[in-house]
């Protein structure tokens, strides 16, 4: 093959060369050219290697239909492999490299895969790869990775930015040919929004292709400019049909640029709610599976037609054409008026009325003949054409061979919204034929042939879809004529295959081939579905579009059944490959998911706040502003509340503000101790099970009023519990006035624990006495603190003389730094996560990691909280054998018989008798801030506290550690609560 | 993607909803046997079919919602409140 | 030097001498422009209010809604609906659900005036401390929000006067039409502001946004 441009033909911007390079070449091409087009015209035929075998291949097609035309382009960060070359848009400065050859695309060492063809054949992954298995990962995988592939993945990060819009429209038109532009318009012009979408950059569809249609499209495209809420959207390719109508499309806003401008995404995903989809897709011509199909020069006619009356290219100088339908030889002749030398069109039908008369204006169509094999191995050199009742053959010279096996309609996204899809004797194919109530077919892709044709059904789609939205609308005139006369064309003959000695190729970007398929059928994966996966038929980036349906009927012939009992594969999201930037959208990187921030977040930040992310939120670990990253800044922390005072931002803690008469009831309800029997201003520490039994979350709740509770939550749960709480009050107790309201973040909240925080708290605190008698541990009111109407709790998580103090958000900076001021000459100091840790660990608090959906209360030493009276959510469950056995891991403490060693979070106890069995593990670990220096730890282990005094290993060989510990109480400080008292 | 028609706020997208389980199981009353939390907290039906289920919606009105979803076709024949009796279509597969 | 001093000699020594309703977004919202130049930017401003939340009690809505009508001349609009009343605004934000938004006063005034009208009738909490409330205006507000908001903010669909709870960018969020500029309003929780903001600014930057002075008017 060796393309040239033509002089005149074509609807490109010959004003503006542009320059670009494949393969380090530099070529020059025309705005409005693809880069297969202007490679085409530079006589470049070669464009890259095959999947297996590393043949040769051209391109094939004009659209994102190609299976063989993958380049990778651009450089750096931008690098992208697997681009079809039919769907780049020129501009100045692309770089494009062929892939899948080494060392270069002419000359291919990989090719001798070719000659050891059997090797290769459907399956040989399963067959030959087995055995041994280690050969597998070192010896078999790199080798075949190196061997056959397509381009390979970039390595750098993307520098452009995606974003994702979320769209509604009354009728969204996917496609925008004769069907999808007529659809359009009458649908519009009825007063629906509508959206049209079209994977090109020019809308028109197939009209784009044929200069006879020009005018009627740019008439169509003027009258939709016109009307008001019709969103237009080129570059935009919808690739999946979901639930409940919505659809998916991927704009490609810069990808025809060097670079996007600034601010301007490189993609963009839209995700689409209409009420109605028309589907206008049309549909894509199939090659014929015949020896050699993949030489380059092989070229469907369809897009022959297009590089000549759209690109302006001629893709040959002398060609064959082998069709067996009438459409295609309009192709011929375009070609032939453009002075490319028409050799042969081989029609294996017997003459129609458009063939005949082609045949009488001169044109040497050969019927009931067929081309049987392909001969050139970089290039078409000739083909040998076959008079099918005789057998004879003659070889006739081209450097392009047109084939034409018919039209397969694209029914991709009307497969996945559940429409009806049938076969039709008419178009050999499977068309769509149902329609659901949110999804219709119009044109071609409702086997519809014809412009005429087409255009109509349009006109009728828009009609009926304007008819479902405004049913009471009189039908809405329109006085606009189909583009051409009616269809004349006689039947096509379905025709599939040429058998031969060599290759013939169903599936040209994997490389499978008739023999493949029947290869399938013989072991068993005669399905079309289990062929698909056995042969790779119909996989990779262009799902078989072309050739599919040819290899379903390749299938349905060894069955000895018709191709309709065949099928084609499901077609899954989605239709043409979407690159990871359009998915993620703004959701990159630290924005993956929100950030929560607590009040004071900035302050925390502004004193050396090393931050952890909990769940979304962001909270201080501990201060560190010198970056010491040692034990030594939680320990000083953890000292200052048990020797003094210190103040933690607990503002993430879940709080939930209850209310009405039955609230103290609902709480019963909730949780497995009581509520009812808590005085106003007072607060009980509370513990929530799942309705399994197992404990959900604990908390300190407090009663304000009669019909006023405050529930606190841990962080991690916040969510959970208020969701836990609207289900049962909305579905289970409805008949209880209650009201819920969420107050997470309306209260900043402050822990102010240690001996000194009375001292403290005494110079902010107005209108109450903190007097331990007073004011007493449990007890919760409201109260003024520095000069901020706020409440305080007299609660304690870290075992000190603690407060939490509820200030309204807005002015948590200003209380916090009125308690820091007032503890100023107590030594106060902030204290993070860990320190809290390490001193709720010495304490025997549980929290998350004891609190791990897999607990009971008994399990954590809190069996005694669950009420024996009345109901609430798991207390039938939690009586369950399952539950109660005494056997089941319960909570401890331990350290290490030698105190130089240290523990590890999930640590496994096991015997020296038994080294290999768990019975237990560590769920926290912390140096101690008190007593000996030493590691404590908790843990949950078989029989719970009646193994205290008893010395076990905990192993944790990924450490390579196995040290003694002793097992003692989990109540390491103060044990009879005098510090929380005092 | 599910879109559910809120019928407090409209159609809404999946995604502002959660998830709360089947809605043909009741809670026993409180002095029921064990047996019968066992049977609330752990059996169920499973169908390929029509089935009624909880969503809580957390992302708009935080109503808990009593809907009748196809779970082979994801179809949803109807949506209400949790006090409502919502009639499950008889043919077994979606409209 | 143990690290406990450390830290408290960073304490400053007196806070100031009057508590002060900070804004949410100093610091993350400065004013100027931001994002293309040359379009049709939008405009974005913080707002402090006051904002009560409304429960309805005993599912008596007749009740309360009577009750409201006779102490404070107020109609609760239907769900999905707000109104101006005089000072107050008020979001029919659920079933029995009221937001009541004011410009920032006394401390708990407005919840005050609610509690000792409506108490018998309703619940009612505050919760503008919570949140954190921004005014998007301009031709291209609605294309800034479709970026993240999954409603349709056609005028057709969310006119004047229309209010919805949704999820904006995986933030929950109460978004109510202003006018036809168009304007919105938006109220998100205050822990999620700052990422609320990367998402308008990052969503903005397309079209332009000018960054207005926040304002407690």
């Amino acid at each position: 093959m060796s393309g040239s441009r033509h002089e005149t033909a074509g609807s490109i911007g010959r004003a503006k060369v542009l320059h670009f390079t494949f393969d380090g070449v530099t070529h020059a091409g025309f705005a409005g050219d693809t880069l297969a087009s202007a490679l085409l015209a530079n006589g470049v035929s070669l464009f890259g290697r095959s999947f297996k075998y590393h043949r040769p291949r051209g391109v094939v097609t004009a659209g994102p239909e190609e299976p063989c035309a993958l380049v990778t382009l651009r450089t750096g960060g931008r690098r992208e492999p697997n681009v079809p070359a039919t769907t780049v848009e020129l501009f100045e400065g692309l770089v494009a490299e062929s892939q899948n050859r080494w060392p270069s695309l002419r000359f291919d060492l990989m090719a001798v895969n070719s000659l050891v063809a059997p090797v290769f054949a459907a399956g040989f992954y399963y067959k030959t790869f087995m055995w041994p298995k280690a050969f597998w990962e070192k010896l078999y995988e790199p080798l075949i990775r190196r061997a056959a592939g397509l381009g390979k993945a970039g390595d750098q990060p993307d520098p452009d930015h995606y974003d994702t819009l979320h769209q509604h429209c009354d009728v969204l038109v996917i496609g925008s040919g004769v069907a999808g532009l007529s659809a359009t318009r009458v649908a519009a012009e009825s007063g629906a929004r509508v959206m049209l979408v079209e994977q090109d950059h020019a809308l028109g569809g197939g009209t784009l292709v044929d200069p006879a249609l020009a005018d009627w499209r740019e008439d169509m495209l003027a009258a939709l400019q016109k009307l008001p809420d019709v969103q237009l959207l080129p570059r935009t390719t919808a690739v999946g049909a979901y639930d409940s109508g919505v659809v998916a499309a991927v704009e490609r806003i810069s990808d025809h640029l060097a670079e996007p401008p600034p601010f301007t995404p490189r993609q963009r995903l839209h995700l689409i709610r209409p009420q109605q989809t028309i589907l206008a897709t049309g549909a894509v011509e199939r090659l014929i599976a015949l020896p050699n199909n993949d030489r380059p020069g092989v070229m469907l006619a369809t897009a022959a037609r297009a590089y000549v009356n759209r690109y302006g290219v001629l893709p040959g100088k002398r060609m064959v054409a082998f069709v067996n339908n009438d459409e295609a030889y309009a192709t011929v002749r375009d070609l032939g008026a453009a002075g490319v030398d028409v050799a042969a069109v081989v029609d294996p039908r017997t003459p129609t009325a458009i063939a005949a008369e082609a045949r009488d204006g001169g044109m040497n169509v050969l019927f009931e003949h067929e081309i049987c094999n392909v001969q050139g191995f970089h290039v078409v050199s000739d083909v040998q054409i076959r008079d099918i009742s005789s057998g004879r053959s003659h070889v006739v010279a081209c450097d392009l061979v047109c084939l034409s096996g018919g039209y397969t309609p694209q029914a991709q996204l009307a497969t996945q919204a559940g429409l009806k899809v049938e076969w039709g004797d008419d178009i050999a194919g499977f068309a769509v034929t149902g329609s659901n109530e949110r999804m219709l077919a119009a044109g071609a892709v409702a086997g519809v042939f014809g412009r005429h044709e087409a255009a109509r059904h349009g006109l009728v789609c828009g009609h009926a879809v304007a008819q479902i939205l405004n049913p009471d609308d009189a039908a809405v005139p329109h006085h606009y004529r189909p583009p051409v006369p009616p269809r004349r064309d006689g039947p096509i003959l379905p025709f599939w295959e040429v058998c031969g000695k060599d290759k013939a190729f169903v599936d040209l970007q994997h490389d499978v081939t008739t023999e493949d398929m029947r290869l399938a059928h013989r072991e068993g994966y005669s399905a079309v579905e289990h062929a698909k996966r056995y042969t790779t038929h119909g996989m990779g980036t262009d799902q078989g579009k072309t050739g599919g349906l040819v290899g379903s009927a390749i299938l349905a012939e060894a069955r000895g059944e018709p191709v309709s009992a065949v099928g084609l594969s499901k077609p899954r999201p989605f239709v043409t490959p979407v690159s990871w930037g359009a998915l993620a959208g703004m959701d990159v990187g630290p924005y993956f998911k929100p950030e929560r921030r607590l009040p004071l977040h900035d302050w925390h930040k502004a004193h050396g706040a090393v931050f952890v992310r909990i769940g979304l939120w962001m909270r201080p670990l501990v201060y560190s502003p010198t970056g010491d990253t040692s034990w030594n800044p939680v320990l000083a922390e953890a000292r200052a509340v048990r020797r003094s005072v210190g103040i933690t931002d607990a503002s993430s803690l879940g709080k939930i503000d209850v209310q009405g008469r039955d609230a103290a009831v609902f709480l019963d309800h909730i949780y497995a101790n009581t509520f009812s029997t808590l005085p106003a201003g007072k607060a009980r520490y509370g513990l929530m099970l799942r309705e399994d039994g197992i404990v959900l979350d604990d908390g300190t709740t407090s009663r304000l009023a009669e019909n006023h509770f405050i529930v606190t939550t841990t962080t991690g749960q916040a969510q959970n519990v208020l969701e836990h709480m609207e289900f049962h009050h909305q579905t289970v107790w409805r008949d209880l006035d209650v009201q819920i309201t969420n107050i997470a973040d309306q209260w900043a909240q402050f822990a102010v624990a240690g001996p000194d925080a009375r001292d403290v708290l005494k110079q902010v605190v107005s209108g109450l006495d903190l007097a331990n008698d007073a004011f007493p541990f449990i007890a919760a009111g409201d109260a003024v603190i520095a000069g901020v109407q706020g409440r305080l709790f007299r609660i304690s998580f870290s075992g000190e003389l603690a407060y939490e103090v509820s200030i309204p958000a807005g002015y948590a900076l200003y209380v916090w730094e009125a308690i820091l001021a007032a503890g100023k000459s107590f030594g106060i100091c902030p204290y993070g996560l860990d320190a809290l840790n390490v001193m709720r660990i010495e304490k025997g608090h549980v929290a998350g990691s004891e609190l791990n959906g897999q607990t009971t209360a008994a399990d954590l030493g809190l069996g005694k909280m669950l009420k024996r009276n009345g109901d609430f959510i798991g207390k039938m469950l939690a009586q369950s054998p399952g539950l109660t056995d005494p056997s089941r891991l319960a909570l401890v403490g331990l350290h290490p018989c030698d105190n130089a060693k240290r523990l590890r979070n999930g640590a496994h106890l096991v015997s020296a008798a038994e080294p290999n069995r768990s019975q237990g593990f560590l769920t926290a670990a912390c140096m101690a801030s008190e007593g000996p220096q030493e590691w404590i730890g908790l843990a949950m282990i078989e029989g719970g506290h009646r193994r205290i005094g008893e010395v076990l290993i905990a192993t944790s060989p990924i450490h390579n550690e196995a040290i003694d510990v002793e097992i003692v109480s989990h109540h390491r400080l103060d044990p009879e609560n005098a510090r929380v008292k005092a | 993607m599910l879109r559910i028609r809120c019928p407090h706020c409209g159609l809404r997208d999946e995604s502002e909803f959660r998830y709360r389980g089947d809605a043909s199981v009741a809670r026993p009353e409180g002095d029921a046997a064990t047996e019968a939390f066992q049977d609330y907290v752990y059996e169920r039906a499973n169908p390929k079919g029509w089935h009624a289920e909880w969503w809580l919606h957390v992302g708009g009105c935080r109503q808990v919602l009593k809907v009748i979803r196809h779970t082979g076709t994801h179809a949803i024949a109807a949506v209400g409140l949790p006090g409502d009796e919502l009639t499950i279509p008889t043919s077994r597969s979606a409209p | 030097m143990s690290k406990s001093s450390a830290i408290t000699g960073l304490i400053r020594r007196m806070p100031v001498s009057k508590p002060e309703r900070r804004f949410v977004l100093e610091g993350y919202l400065v004013p100027g422009h931001h994002g293309a130049m040359g379009g049709d930017p939008v405009r974005l401003r913080e707002l402090i209010r006051d904002t009560v939340e409304i429960s309805v009690r005993n599912d008596a809505e007749a009740v309360l809604r009577k009750a409201t009508k006779a102490k404070l001349k107020l109609d609760l609009p239907a769900m999905g609906q707000w109104r101006q009343s005089g000072e107050w605004i008020v979001f029919g934000t659920g079933p029995g659900l009221w937001s009541i938004m004011a410009k920032p006063g006394a401390p708990g005034a407005v919840a005050k005036t609610l509690i000792s009208a409506l108490g018998d009738h309703a619940s009612v909490v505050e919760s503008g401390h919570g949140l954190a409330f921004l005014m998007l205006s301009g031709t291209n507000s609605p294309h800034v929000l479709a970026k993240g908001c999954r409603l349709d903010l056609h005028i057709s669909s969310f006119e004047r006067g229309n209010v919805a709870r949704t999820i904006i960018a995986q933030i929950p969020a109460t978004l109510w039409r202003i006018d036809d500029a168009p304007t919105f309003g938006l109220a998100v929780p205050l822990t999620f502001a700052q990422s609320f903001v990367h998402f308008l600014l990052a969503a903005s930057a397309e079209t332009g946004c000018t960054i207005l002075p926040a304002s407690k008017d």
